[in-house]
């Protein structure tokens, strides 16, 4: 995380060659936290991408006030974006990205691919705001807290997302 | 019941972040993404200088409207100025 954090110090000095060290650092995470939320990796990748170009902005004008770490805040605009992404194209649902058309290679990607239409199959019909809060617990594992700190809202206002995704999954299985 | 579903749920899901967490953006993604970011840097310079631009609109019209009044004055100044050296001919006639 220092070595995240004098990156940081360096693109807000004006080093944009330092950029780079955060985008290699953390493009994996977040290229497969947008994946998840978004059901494509290659919609994923230009999610994540706006999502830099936003946080290189930020930086460079000295908007990001270092409330909380590097990595949380990439996850937020990441999120942000994901979520931006997904009500904008809520009115044409795209379909599962097959692995035949993805282009990705080897097996472990492969099963990787089919696992993540699985999951966009699963929470499809979701919306974007509780699709996030879904995938940021149940899949990447993080805490209320943490979500509270990704999403930028309440612990509560979390749980209510929670709540309310739990009860249409539950629907859903049942029927 | 409700519990046992959610569990169940939880469980899947979990599973799917394992099988997912094989995940990674193309080769040359940190490339693609430098390229975006210089060139929001060009984008960022044109969007300062429409602002200064923008910024600058008022004292410009202000400028022009009076720079407008100094030559109508002047214009009125040289057209005296004319008239008065006919005078002085025909005097002299």
């Amino acid at each position: 995380m220092d070595e995240l954090d004098e990156a940081v110090r360096r693109v807000v000095r004006g080093d944009t060659d330092a950029f780079r060290r955060i985008v290699d650092a953390t493009s994996d995470g977040l290229v497969r936290l947008g994946a998840r939320i978004i059901g494509s990796m290659s919609e994923a990748e230009d999610v994540v991408q706006d999502a830099y170009v936003k946080a290189y902005q930020a930086l460079t004008s000295g908007r990001f006030e270092q409330r909380s770490s590097v990595t949380t805040w990439l996850r937020h605009i990441v999120t942000n974006t994901a979520i931006d992404a997904l009500r904008s194209r809520s009115r044409r649902p795209v379909p599962s990205e097959t692995v035949a058309e993805s282009g990705w290679d080897g097996a472990a990607g492969a099963e990787a691919h089919m696992a993540l239409a699985e999951l966009n199959d699963l929470l499809g019909m979701l919306p974007p705001d509780q699709r996030a809060a879904v995938v940021l617990q149940s899949v990447e594992g993080h805490a209320v807290s943490e979500i509270a700190a990704i999403l930028g809202c309440s612990e509560g206002a979390v749980e209510q997302r929670l709540v309310r995704a739990r009860a249409t999954l539950r629907e859903r299985s049942a029927s | 019941m409700k519990r046992e579903v959610d569990e169940a749920m939880d469980e899947r899901l979990a599973k799917i972040g394992q099988r997912t967490a094989a995940l990674r953006p193309r080769g040359g993604y940190s490339d693609r993404v430098m390229r975006a970011v210089q060139a929001s840097q060009g984008v960022g310079v044109i969007d300062g200088m429409l602002g200064a631009a923008r910024a600058f609109m008022p004292v410009a019209v202000m400028a022009a409207a009076l720079a407008v009044g100094w030559a109508v004055r002047a214009d009125r100044a040289a057209d005296l100025a004319l008239a008065s050296s006919f005078d002085a001919v025909e005097m002299e006639w």
